[in-house]
C-alpha cells in the first residue's frame, strides 16, 4: 500500500511539473501570438520589421520609409510633414553590450548628450538623451541594444511627448 | 572605458524556397559578405525518410563546404542542417545546395562576422527529432541543451517542421532571439522552419529555448543547436556604417513659439 500511494506521489510531482512546463511555454506562446496579431487602434497602422523585430503603430497620415545603409543597417523614418512630425529608426548590427564613446560620437559627431537617463522599451533596457543634429538642430534620442542591434531612435527635442506616446507602442517580435 | 564585447554576429542573411520536388536549392550570397566572415548555409527539407539528406560538398565555383550537423529522420518527418565555410572573398554570388531526395527545400545565406576564422564552430549539440505523431505543438532543447566551450559564443538553433503550416514559430526563452522563419508555402504537406541566435556570455550551458508553430495540429519537428566562436583578437569596436539623418529630408524645420514649421529646401 505504501509503496503505491509512493508511485502515485511520484507520478502526481512528475505530471504536475510538466504541466507547469508545460504551462509556461503555452502563456509564452500566447504572448508571442498576441504580438504576432497586433490590432491597431483605429487611424493607425502598424510598421512590421520581422529581420529588425520591431512592431509599432504609426498614424496613418504617417509616411514610413526604409533605408538600406549597407552592412546589414537600416533607418526607418515615420513622418507626417504636413504635422511636421516624425522620428527615424536607425539600427546597426552591433555586437557590444554597452554603447561605447566611440559609437556614440561615430554617429553624432557633435558629441552634444545631455540630460542622460536610465529608461527602458519593451523589457529591454535602454537610455535617452538630448541632443543636436547639424540639420535637424535640437534632438530627443532613444538608444538601446538588443539581438545584436544597435536602436538608434531620433525626433525633434520639441517632439518628445508625442514621440513617447508612438514609442510606447514598440514591441519586439 | 566601455566593455568590449566579442560576440560574433549575424550581419545580414538571404533565403530562398522551392516548392516541389527539389533536390537542390540556390541561395544567393549576401551583398556585404566578404573575406574573414563565417558564412552559414542554413536548410531544411520535408523529407520522410532516415536517408542523410547532406553531407560536404563543394559548389560550381569550386568553394568548399562543411557539414556542421544534420537532424531529422523518418519519425519527425523532416530534415535540417547547417553548412559553414569561413569566406576568402572570392565566394561566387550564388551556391547550389545538394540534397540527397526530391523535396519541399528551404535555406538561408547567413552572414555572421567576428568569428574564430581558424575554428569557427564553437560546439554541436544533439539531434532532437519530434514525431509527427506525437500531440507536441513545439520543440525544444530540454536535456539536450548545447553546452559551450568558449566564452562569447553565438548560439543557434535551428529546426524544420514536417508541413508548411507551422509557420510563422515563435521562440520563447531567456535571450534567444529568432533570425528568421520560413516557409515553402502554407500547405501541410510542404515545409517550413526557422533559426535564432542567443550570445552566450560564458562556456557552458546555453539556456532553455522552445520553438512553437502556429498551426493547430501538430506535426513533426527536427532540430539541433550549435555556437559560433568570437574572433580571439577582435580589432577595437569601430563603426563600419554610421548613422545618416534621413528625417525630414530636403526640408529646413523651424520651431516658431513653439511649434514646428517646414521650409521647402532648393
Amino acid at each position: 500500500m505504501k509503496k503505491n500511494l509512493l508511485v502515485i506521489g511520484i507520478c502526481l510531482i512528475l505530471g504536475g511539473g510538466g504541466y507547469v512546463y508545460y504551462s509556461l511555454l503555452h502563456e509564452s506562446r500566447i504572448s508571442t501570438l498576441e504580438a504576432l496579431s497586433r490590432t491597431a487602434p483605429d487611424g493607425f497602422s502598424e510598421y512590421r520589421n520581422d529581420r529588425y523585430h520591431i512592431s509599432l503603430f504609426h498614424a496613418n497620415g504617417a509616411a514610413v520609409e526604409e533605408h538600406q545603409e549597407g552592412y546589414g543597417a537600416m533607418t526607418i523614418t515615420v513622418e507626417n510633414t504636413a504635422k511636421v512630425r516624425g522620428y527615424q529608426i536607425f539600427v546597426v548590427p552591433y555586437g557590444e553590450t554597452t554603447i561605447t564613446e566611440e559609437r556614440f560620437l561615430a554617429d553624432i559627431p557633435s558629441g552634444v548628450r545631455t540630460d542622460v537617463q536610465q529608461e527602458s522599451i519593451d523589457g529591454i533596457e535602454a537610455v535617452s538623451f538630448y541632443s543636436q543634429d547639424l540639420e535637424l538642430g535640437d534632438t530627443f534620442e532613444f538608444w538601446f541594444i538588443r539581438g545584436g542591434y544597435l536602436y538608434e531612435v531620433t525626433t525633434l527635442k520639441g517632439l518628445e511627448p508625442w514621440f513617447r506616446e508612438r514609442l510606447a507602442t514598440w514591441k519586439f517580435i | 572605458m566601455p566593455v568590449l564585447a566579442a560576440y560574433p554576429v549575424v550581419v545580414d542573411f538571404t533565403s530562398n524556397t522551392s516548392s516541389g520536388t527539389a533536390s537542390s536549392l540556390t541561395l544567393t550570397k549576401t551583398a556585404s559578405a566578404g573575406a574573414g566572415d563565417v558564412l552559414l548555409l542554413i536548410v531544411g527539407n520535408d523529407d520522410s525518410s532516415n536517408i542523410a539528406q547532406w553531407s560536404n560538398f563543394t559548389d560550381a565555383s569550386g568553394d568548399d563546404w562543411t557539414l556542421v550537423n544534420e537532424a531529422g529522420n523518418s519519425s519527425a518527418d523532416c530534415h535540417s542542417a547547417t553548412y559553414y565555410r569561413v569566406a576568402d572573398g572570392g565566394e561566387a554570388a550564388t551556391v547550389d545546395v545538394p540534397a540527397q531526395s526530391l523535396d519541399d527545400y528551404w535555406g538561408f545565406y547567413v552572414e555572421v562576422s567576428g568569428a574564430n576564422t581558424s575554428t569557427p564552430i564553437d560546439a554541436v549539440g544533439s539531434d532532437v527529432n519530434v514525431s509527427s505523431g506525437t500531440s507536441i505543438s513545439f520543440i525544444d532543447f530540454l536535456g539536450t541543451e548545447l553546452t559551450t566551450t568558449a566564452d562569447e559564443t553565438l548560439a543557434f538553433y535551428v529546426h524544420c517542421f514536417d508541413g508548411g503550416d507551422g509557420f510563422p514559430f515563435n521562440e520563447s526563452g531567456e535571450g534567444w532571439v529568432e533570425g528568421a522563419d520560413i516557409q515553402t508555402s502554407t500547405s501541410g504537406t510542404q515545409a517550413s522552419g526557422s533559426w535564432g541566435t542567443k550570445q552566450v556570455a560564458s562556456a557552458g550551458l546555453v539556456g532553455v529555448v522552445a520553438i512553437a508553430q502556429s498551426a493547430g495540429d501538430s506535426d513533426g519537428y527536427s532540430g539541433f543547436q550549435f555556437s559560433i566562436a568570437p574572433d580571439p583578437t577582435p580589432p577595437p569596436a569601430e563603426a563600419e556604417v554610421t548613422r545618416t539623418m534621413h528625417l525630414f529630408e530636403g526640408v529646413s524645420i523651424k520651431l516658431y513659439e513653439g511649434t514646428f514649421f517646414i521650409q521647402q529646401q532648393g
